[in-house]
This record gives C-alpha cells, sequence and structure tokens, in this order.
C-alpha cells in the first residue's frame, strides 16, 4: 500500500517562482500534490495524477491565510492549496489556459515589492553569517598559528572550534550563494516569464543547511550550558594527587588556593573532555614557593569518535613534550593500547591511550607513576 | 504625500477604478463589473485584481469600508476619482490626436 504523503526535497531556487511552479506541475502529474513545507521539505499527498497549472502568488504581508485573495482565486477557478516557505500562496487549476495575472504591469509591481523584500531579508542573513563567523572566529588557523594545525591537527581541532568554524563557513557560502542566485531568478522573472524549466540550484540550499545542522547544534549546546557538565571532584573516581602522594595532599575543593579543579565537557563537534589539576600545599601566600616546584597533577582526558585520531593524539601528545622516541613505552600494560612515559627530575609525563579515549597526566612529585598504570586504566574505563 | 501613480494607468486598472464611480464594490462584484462592461474583452486575472485593488489601497485611490466574511468592500476617494477624471482626460487627449492625425 503506498503512503497517503511524503515529504521531498525540492532542488529549485525558493525564489525561482517559474521553476517551482513548474515542478510542481511535474510532481501533480505524477501524482504528488503539494500541500506544505516546513523548512526545505515539501509535503506532497498522494492523489490522483492530473495536469494542473499552479500558480505562486508572492506574499507581500503577513504568511497567513488570505481570505479575499483566495475567493477571488477560487472564484476564477483556481484552488488555494497552502503556503510556501512563508513566500507564496499556492493556487492550482485544471484549466490549463487560466491566467491569474493579466495585467503585465501589476504583475511587475508584485514581483518589485517581493523582491525589495527579499533584498531587505537578506540584511537578516548577513547577521546571521556575522554571528556564526564571529562564535567560532577563534577556530581560525591564522589566529592560533598554522604550523600548529600543521604538525598537531587534531590537538588544534579539540582545543580550537576549528571544526565548527569550517563547516560554517561551507555552510553559509551555499546559503548565500542560494540567496543570491535567488535574487537573480526573480529580477529574470521580472523581465522574462520562463516556462518549462527546472533549475537545480536549490539543492545548494539544501545542501547548506544540512551542513549547518551540526553547527546549530552544536551552538544551541553551547548556549544552553550543556557543552560543560560539572562533576564531583570527591566522586570522581579519578587518580588524584592525594592517592599518588600520599593523604597528606588531600583534596581541599578549594579552586583558589588549592588550585583543586575538575571540569568535564565536550559538544557535537568538540571532543568529549575531562580536566583535573590539583596542586598540594600551594597558596599565594607562600610568596616564596614557585609553583612549578609545588607537587601537583594535572589530568588532560579526550575522548574522539574515531580510534585513529585518538592514536593520533597520542603521537601529538608525545611529540610535543620530547619527541616520541624518548618516552618510554609501558606496554604491555592491561587495559590500555599504549602507554608511554617521559620520566625528567621529580617530573613525568604519562601519556595513555585506551581505544578512543587518550589521557595525559603532568605530574611533579617524587612517586612513580608507572606504579598507577593499572588505577589510571581502570579511572578511563569508567569514564 | 508623494502619489505614487504617475504616468497613465492600465487598461485593467482604470477599468477597476471605472467600477467604484457609482458604487462601493467588493473584489468579485468588480470582476463581474468589467467582464459585463467590455464584453469580455477586458480579463482581470484573480492575482491582477488582488494587486491593482492592494496598490490603489496603498496609494490612497479606494479605501476598505466594510469586510463581510471572505468579502471586503472597497470604496473610491476622493483622490481615486481625481485619478480617474485625470486619466479619462489623458485618453480623451489621445482619442482626439488620433482622430486628428486621421484627417
Amino acid at each position: 500500500m503506498s503512503k497517503k504523503s511524503c515529504w521531498k526535497l525540492i532542488p529549485v531556487n525558493g525564489y525561482d517562482i517559474s521553476a517551482i511552479e513548474c515542478y510542481l506541475e511535474r510532481m501533480a502529474a505524477q501524482g504528488f500534490l503539494f500541500s506544505m513545507t516546513a523548512g526545505p521539505l515539501t509535503l506532497f499527498c498522494r492523489e490522483e495524477p492530473k495536469a494542473l497549472q499552479f500558480h505562486l502568488e508572492p506574499i507581500l504581508s503577513r504568511a497567513e491565510e488570505d481570505a479575499e485573495l483566495n475567493a477571488l482565486y477560487e472564484d476564477a477557478g483556481w484552488k488555494y492549496l497552502g503556503i510556501f516557505r512563508n513566500n507564496y500562496f499556492v493556487f492550482a487549476t485544471e484549466n490549463l489556459e487560466a491566467e491569474a495575472h493579466t495585467d503585465p504591469e501589476a504583475l511587475d509591481y508584485v514581483l518589485k515589492r517581493f523582491s525589495r523584500q527579499k533584498l531587505l531579508s537578506g540584511l537578516g542573513l548577513l547577521a546571521f553569517n556575522v554571528f556564526l563567523i564571529a562564535l567560532y572566529r577563534d577556530g581560525w588557523p591564522g589566529s592560533f598559528g598554522w604550523t600548529e594545525l600543521q604538525y598537531f591537527p587534531v590537538e588544534s581541532i579539540s582545543k580550537y572550534p576549528v571544526l565548527p568554524l569550517l563547516l560554517s563557513v561551507a555552510g553559509l557560502l551555499l546559503l548565500d550563494l542560494s540567496y543570491l542566485l535567488g535574487l537573480l531568478c526573480l529580477r529574470r522573472c521580472r523581465v522574462v516569464k520562463s516556462a518549462g524549466r527546472v533549475s537545480r540550484s536549490g539543492c545548494l540550499l539544501v545542501v547548506g543547511i544540512f551542513v549547518l545542522i551540526p553547527v546549530a547544534l552544536n551552538t544551541i549546546q553551547l548556549f544552553s550550558g550543556l557543552g560543560y557538565r560539572p562533576i564531583d571532584l570527591a566522586d570522581s573516581n579519578f587518580v588524584t594527587l592525594s592517592e599518588i602522594e600520599g593523604p597528606e595532599f588531600r583534596l581541599t575543593g578549594d579552586s583558589m588556593y588549592a588550585m583543586d579543579y575538575i571540569s568535564h565537557g565536550g559538544t557535537l563537534l568538540d571532543p568529549e573532555s575531562w580536566y583535573l589539576r590539583q596542586y598540594g600545599a600551594y597558596s599565594h601566600f607562600d610568596g616564596g614557593i614557585d609553583i612549578n616546584n609545588v607537587p601537583h597533577l594535572i589530568l588532560s582526558i579526550s575522548r574522539y569518535p574515531l580510534d585513529s585520531l585518538a592514536e593520533k593524539r597520542t603521537q601529538e601528545w608525545c611529540a610535543y613534550r620530547a619527541g616520541e622516541e624518548n618516552y618510554q613505552n609501558l606496554l604491555p600494560v592491561d587495559g590500555l593500547d599504549e602507554a608511554y612515559l617521559l620520566q625528567g627530575n621529580q617530573k613525568c609525563y604519562l601519556v595513555l591511550r585506551q581505544g578512543r579515549t587518550v589521557l595525559r597526566a603532568d605530574y611533579q612529585g617524587e612517586q612513580d607513576l608507572s606504579g598507577f598504570l593499572k588505577r589510571f586504566a581502570q579511572m578511563m574505563q569508567a569514564l | 504625500m508623494k502619489n505614487k501613480m504617475r504616468g497613465p494607468l492600465t487598461e485593467p486598472m482604470l477599468y477597476v477604478l471605472m467600477a467604484f464611480l457609482k458604487q462601493d464594490m467588493c473584489g468579485i462584484d468588480i470582476t463581474e463589473y468589467v467582464n459585463q462592461r467590455t464584453g469580455g474583452r477586458v480579463h482581470l486575472g484573480p492575482g491582477t485584481l488582488y494587486t491593482i485593488l492592494a496598490k490603489f489601497q496603498e496609494d490612497g485611490l479606494i479605501e476598505e469600508v466594510a469586510v463581510d466574511g471572505r468579502k471586503r468592500t472597497y470604496h473610491l476617494t476622493d483622490k481615486g476619482r481625481e485619478t480617474y477624471m485625470g486619466e479619462l482626460e489623458r485618453l480623451q487627449k489621445c482619442l482626439q490626436d488620433g482622430e486628428n492625425a486621421l484627417r
């Protein structure tokens, strides 16, 4: 049994009136009658295939049913079907010779006013361009360094919004191009009414919207606070300085003076990450203490959507400190796919990978972190 | 206010104004009036009529006086009458010029 209705993506530019009319006529001939639109999607009802003539009347005021307009059209043998993307009232008739507009000057007046309205709505599109680009401007490699992007690509896309910016630029370019082509179509429509032509530039809008959907979701997550999910340090199951150094280095929960801090976040386009920082016995009142000499533990953890990205990030982290060859490979370790240690004088760096999750530990202290590998593996497993 | 109705009216526009001379009218009545008056020579498409009514309203040539369900009734304003008379005068001069040219 065939469905009574179906949604379709119209490949025609939304401002190419003749092309939309032509497309709707073809669909009606195949048994799909226009019903309504929602964004780039159009709903068609299944009917008997019919040869119909369609007319799109530009909406010059509010996008709601106009009783007088419908009465005039119905009196002339047209049927009102609905509103197309808040831009046009859609009418159809079986009389293929019927004419909705019989005065070229009146038609020109409508199209001129409609074009002017759409030109103004371009300002809204411009504002949208500025908003998105400004929001993700930190992702521009020029602002943090092309070299960083070249040598540490995975770290760069983790630290900066490179991906949202790239998708925003690509999506906006397609939207802007679609809009400009639409204005050209409107201008051409005013000069000459073309028939039988179906342009495909509407695909730009559809692709542009699909490219921008992840950016929109990402932005919503950022603004709604979903991008940051606090967790309690005491119940976090994280390896802490207290565990490594002993109970005298207790968790204070004081992010100001003891610098105990934990965070957890991530959005659709920003890998999920955790960060823990714990300094032992550090206080701003101890003026003579160098912060680097205070026992401390800093854990940075990222979870990527692909194993390959996590592997690359592991290499980058090793290369960042001293070059991978200087790290001691600690494998095999149960529960870890990669484990590297760089031991210095009372300071060490540990880089671990478990599947898609990568951890880097910066530790200042006298203990040997390699003795805590299983504990780190268990902690990463529990994330 | 600046008058936007510069230049000659189109034929459908002239007949729509003509329809209001004797009485207030709604859109569907105007279609019938123009059809009868011109013997079907001038056809007003629904889109054209709707546009002309909106434009005339915006330019102050007609005004809405009643709404009854789906029908809106309009009344010719003084400015509309003046525009109609001006257009009539222009057409009469055109006709005169045309006839003179034949002599």
